[in-house]
């Protein structure tokens, strides 16, 4: 057990005392052989990404600002001609009122015989005998 | 990775990849120019490696070149020509002990490869048997049997010498 232990001590100090020439150190390797390599590599990414201009497309514009726009001049329309129609549905009931007081064709005809110092008389007659009936 | 990354991991793992590869190869140049392949493989393909595993990818990736090499070649290493240690105690001087120094770096040289990677990882990098089994892939108990073998042997061939 002794003479074990000993020479495993021995072994251990040995071991310890063990030196593994590695020749060039790991700086100098790197200088002759990976510096320029990344190097190069590096640049090489640099001008790929100068050189390669960025393509924009006309057709990138966002759709759904086009489509609000759409609907919002359709809104503005129909308003618009709702408003227009309003308007001239007022304008033709005042004049189908005062054409039917006018435009009785009869009426008409008797007037073109009535004198003139006779007409305001014989025209309220009339426009009396209108609202009667 | 970015070539900064790159620089570090290469500072971090470098010689201790060298060193692995001289344990298993005994020859320092090839060594050296195993290393610099495995390293310039992991530049060139961009490979993403996580921070846990790339140790054991770096000793796998070696050990794995090591072995193309020597199937390549078609030679077996002829560890008692090539393998360089050195011990140092300059302090200590005298014809006994040179003998015994002699004596020890040839027991060392003709350990099996396999029981040598594993007690020098040990004895002089001052890895644990976890962190041995880590690197090289396995277990813990496997680790444990090449070491107690790679003594045993090693006691063997001093007592012969």
């Amino acid at each position: 057990m002794n003479k074990n232990k000993n020479s495993e001590q021995e072994i251990n100090d040995f071991l310890s005392k063990v030196e593994i020439p590695l020749g060039k150190s790991k700086e100098e390797i790197w200088a002759e052989k990976f510096e320029k390599v990344i190097l190069s590599k590096e640049s090489q990414q640099s001008k790929k990404t100068k050189t390669t201009p960025k393509v924009r497309s006309l057709f990138q514009y966002k759709w759904t600002y086009a489509i609000a726009a759409s609907i919002m001049v359709l809104l503005t329309v129909t308003l618009y001609n709702s408003v227009v129609k309003s308007d001239n549905s007022i304008d033709d009931k005042n004049i189908t009122f005062s054409g039917e007081i006018v435009a009785s064709n009869d009426t008409t005809i008797e007037s073109l015989f009535v004198e003139d110092n006779e007409f305001d008389d014989w025209f309220e007659e009339e426009y009396v005998l209108q609202i009667i009936n | 990775m970015t070539a900064q990354e790159f620089k570090m991991v290469y500072d971090a793992h470098f010689d201790a990849i060298r060193r692995y590869l001289i344990y298993r190869s005994g020859d320092r140049d090839l060594s050296s120019d195993i290393a610099q392949n495995v390293f310039m493989k992991v530049w060139t393909k961009k490979m993403e490696i996580a921070n846990g595993n790339i140790k054991s990818l770096l000793y796998k990736m070696a050990g794995e070149d090591f072995i193309s090499h020597l199937r390549r070649k078609k030679v077996e290493s002829n560890y008692i020509n090539t393998l360089d240690f050195k011990i140092i105690n300059e302090a200590e001087d005298g014809d006994f002990y040179n003998e015994k120094k002699k004596e020890f770096e040839k027991a060392l040289t003709e350990l099996p490869e396999k029981q040598r990677t594993v007690l020098l990882m040990n004895k002089m990098e001052g890895l644990t048997y976890n962190e041995i089994a880590e690197s090289l892939g396995l277990s813990n108990k496997a680790i444990e049997k090449r070491m107690g073998q790679a003594l045993s042997t090693l006691k063997t061939n001093l007592r012969a010498s």
